[in-house]
């Protein structure tokens, strides 16, 4: 039998739980954790990567001036705090006194201004300082960034993780991307990195902890090294990773089949630990290319769908529906727009494709076989719309080739993907391929554009809130983006493993193994 | 001999250089690459274009194609572009894996699949000979990824014997080295006795029909001599070229095997290599495996003159 999202979920809410509460002052200190992860580490270097296994690793290993919470809102590490000046065009940040990187060295503002130009040079997302008119350090405490502009979204850029703007000696400063020594200020820093294999970082004894804070709070608060080593061990296939964790070879494993998770939940010796709302299933829509350059057909294919049999094919049953293109619990979700999600309505779609005038034109849906769900995904919505009368074509490519058609505008109508840690760092950075110049604005959408430019130019928070929701509308609306679900990332730790708390990354600080 | 060898060694140079040729030409005509794999499904075509530039990738094929092999040439493989390392050393470093796990795998291989092979050509059509072939049939029929999980799910869940994945280098722990590569040469080697035994029973029934051993036989040799000298030194002909075809195949690494037990190998190196469409290892990986083969052929061929004194070369 099948475990269900809800088993999943209701049966383990005690054991995450319980994972998360022991006071760190009842912890052991000591003892090497190993942590099963299921993709190879392909680069230490976050000003250079969007891959999650990189940041699985180095987000214990470097820092930022300013990180994300719990809740995913933006709070200061590095910084001591932040001030704006009333024009909004000066941001002022104190640093921490006392923070040392692992090479034994001092961290001042000539370093923080070092690695923000480095970004600026090499960072793949360096478009998040567009606005940054200077950089400048004018004592050894104290970083400044003036703007060009106001920009009111600034610290959700500058804090979100996607690829970090973490601070590394100034001495990096010129190194291309890739090339970076890995040396940063977090509570763990590298022992070993064997690519394909393993990362090995172990405690940091001069890490400095921000007595600001009591506990962990996202990537920043108190963070303790209790641990005297992580391994982050790459074991790809699923069925070995699970075996690892029976046999205690391994503590943490990350991506349990949900079959598996049902075993293991009769396992004493083992919690399962998930993370729902970790990845949105979806597929962008290609509105120059016909059929779906025709509103009405994009329209038909939106109310047809089942999202629930999606879902449930494509995730084996760990998963969420809800419309938002945030995850619930972000300051930003809304729901605006449900009316035009999981409709599952084919006499209706087949209606507004005799509206249309649909006649037979093919439709091409683009998928991948790196990503299983992805291919999942795309197999059910292929049958479903069919069973409502269009021809369709599904191309299914590695994840590379996949890449490289999105970009040909003449090759798909329907385009398969997921999006994880974009909608988790806030509304600003998710969608923005719908939004002109991106990448999917083949049709530019003058109205997305404008109702965007209000999101990140209002300097009331309210206000953005309520742009964002007319966003959200208005990509549903116009048929931009097919949401399908959200699916649940099912990790699982032996009981011997404390204080270790489900989050988008792992944290390895505040961990600690029983004896 | 030596002028033989040398004649294949410069032959092999042509067929090097075209395999070099085409894996370059198939890897980059293929769509995507490694700045579109770095950047990620949300970045900008200008984000992308940035990272080819930056990569070296924006210049034309041809001076790109003449670039590398005049490095290669002067011995430089060049640099990965997602390893941070030189695909020299990407190679060094995953290589004594694979040898390790090829060679394990090799003398299961040959230790138990040319016995099989020669007891059931001495006990044809008997319930032995009925049970080697249906061993070796299974062997060759059964999915080597399932059949490792399961070796995983007994001998390291459940028994407890061996760890379920993960390599330790001999340097470290000879002992922990071995019981990292039990379960990986087992899977790898089943598949191999099965094809290895095969070849083996055929060829010897073959040799058994023929005059000489008749002749041994009439003559009054013990079966023992008969067998191990007159007949199996003829059986190893044609042996010898399944084992070296199987050796060459495992050198180029086995991409499910290490994937299953987490082997940083070669064949996990060429399959990353792959999906990252990380040029410079992929072509390298290919140029080594290809070379590897031309000379375990030749090493074949030498091998073929010091069984069967009929086969001579450079008179």
């Amino acid at each position: 039998m099948a475990l269900t999202r809800r088993e999943v979920l209701t049966g383990t809410a005690a054991a995450t739980l319980a994972a998360g509460v022991t006071p760190a002052a009842a912890q052991r200190r000591g003892g090497e954790l190993v942590f099963g992860q299921e993709a190879s580490v392909p680069t230490l270097d976050m000003h250079f990567s969007t891959s999650v296994a990189t940041r699985n690793t180095a987000m214990n290993m470097y820092e930022m001036l300013v990180t994300r919470d719990e809740r995913n809102a933006p709070v200061a590490d590095l910084a001591e705090t932040w001030a704006v000046s009333s024009d909004g065009l000066t941001y002022t940040f104190p640093l921490r006194r006392g923070v040392r990187f692992h090479n034994g060295k001092e961290m001042t503002s000539a370093d923080v201004l070092a690695s923000w130009e480095r970004y600026r040079r090499i960072g793949i997302q360096r478009r998040i300082l567009a606005a940054v008119d200077r950089l400048e350090a004018p004592d050894s405490g104290t970083f400044v960034v003036r703007l060009k502009e106001r920009q009111p979204t600034f610290l959700d850029n500058i804090s979100a993780f996607t690829t970090p703007i973490t601070i590394h000696p100034a001495e990096e400063k010129d190194k291309e991307g890739g090339r970076i020594e890995p040396i940063g200020t977090a509570p763990y820093r590298l022992a070993e990195f064997v690519a394909d294999s393993h990362v090995l970082i172990r405690r940091f004894d001069d890490y400095a902890a921000n007595t600001n804070h009591q506990e962990t709070d996202g990537f920043a608060g108190r963070k303790q090294a209790l641990l005297d080593s992580v391994r982050l061990r790459l074991v790809r296939e699923p069925g070995a990773r699970v075996a690892g964790l029976e046999t205690g070879e391994l503590h943490i494993v990350e991506d349990v089949p949900t079959q598996a998770a049902q075993r293991l939940r009769n396992n004493r010796d083992i919690q399962i630990l998930p993370l729902r709302h970790w990845w949105l299933h979806a597929a962008w829509v290609n509105h120059s290319l016909p059929p779906t350059d025709n509103l009405l057909v994009r329209r038909a294919i939106q109310t047809a769908l089942d999202m629930e049999a999606i879902m449930e094919i494509a995730t084996d049953g760990a998963y969420d529906l809800q419309p938002g293109l945030q995850y619930p619990g972000n300051p930003y979700y809304t729901d605006a727009g449900k009316q035009y999600y999981n409709v599952n309505d084919p006499a209706r779609a087949r209606a507004l494709l005799r509206e249309a005038g649909y006649r037979d034109q093919e439709l091409v849906i683009v998928t991948n076989s790196s990503y299983h769900s992805m291919y999942s995904a795309a197999v059910v919505v292929t049958e479903q719309l069919r069973a409502i009368g269009m021809k369709v074509r599904m191309d299914v490519f590695d994840w590379a080739t996949a890449i490289a058609r999105r970009r040909d505008r003449t090759t798909w109508n329907l385009w398969f993907t997921g999006q994880g840690t974009g909608p988790a760092v806030g509304p600003f950075a998710a969608l923005i391929d719908v939004v002109s110049p991106q990448l999917n604005q083949f049709v530019p959408d003058p109205t997305l554009d404008a109702i965007y430019a209000d999101l990140v130019s209002d300097p009331d928070e309210a206000g953005r809130k309520r742009h964002f929701a007319r966003f959200q509308e208005r990509v549903y609306e116009q048929v931009h983006f097919l949401k399908f679900g959200d699916l649940t990332k099912i990790q699982a730790a032996r009981r011997t493993v404390q204080g270790f708390t489900p989050y988008r990354i792992p944290r390895f600080w505040n961990v600690s193994l029983a004896a | 001999m030596l002028r033989f060898a040398a004649t294949r060694l410069v032959a092999a140079l042509p067929v090097l250089l075209l395999v070099s040729l085409v894996s370059f030409s198939v890897m980059h005509l293929i769509p995507g690459d490694p700045a579109a794999m770095i950047a990620g499904p949300a970045a900008t075509n200008q984000e992308i274009e940035a990272i080819r530039h930056a990569l070296g990738l924006d210049r034309p094929f041809l001076e790109r194609l003449a670039a590398w092999y005049w490095h290669v040439l002067q011995g430089d493989f060049g640099r990965s572009i997602l390893l941070n390392t030189t695909v020299w050393q990407a190679i060094v470093d995953r290589l004594p894996v694979t040898f390790s796990l090829s060679v394990l795998a090799l003398l299961m291989t040959v230790a138990v699949g040319v016995p099989a092979g020669v007891l059931a050509a001495l006990r044809a059509n008997t319930t032995v000979d009925a049970a080697v072939t249906a061993m070796a049939l299974l062997g060759v029929s059964v999915p080597s990824f399932w059949l490792a999980l399961m070796l995983i799910v007994l001998f390291a869940v459940v028994l407890e014997w061996l760890p379920t994945g993960g390599y330790v280098p001999f340097a470290e722990s000879p002992r922990d080295w071995f019981r990292s590569l039990l379960m990986p040469s087992v899977s790898l080697a089943l598949l191999q006795i099965g094809l290895l035994a095969r070849i083996t029973r055929a060829t010897m029934l073959e040799v058994l029909q023929q005059d000489y051993v008749r002749t041994a036989r009439a003559k009054g040799l013990p079966r023992a001599m008969v067998i191990g000298k007159h007949a199996l030194k003829n059986v190893m002909v044609p042996v010898i070229t399944v084992i070296g075809i199987s050796f060459g195949l495992l050198l180029s690494g086995s991409i499910v095997i290490e994937t299953v037990y987490s082997l940083p190998g070669i064949g996990r190196l060429l399959a990353t290599s792959i999906f990252g469409r990380d040029y410079p290892v992929i072509q390298g990986t290919l140029l080594l495996t290809a070379t590897m083969l031309v000379l375990l052929n030749l090493v074949v061929d030498l091998l073929y003159a010091a069984i069967d004194p009929r086969v001579r070369y450079g008179r």
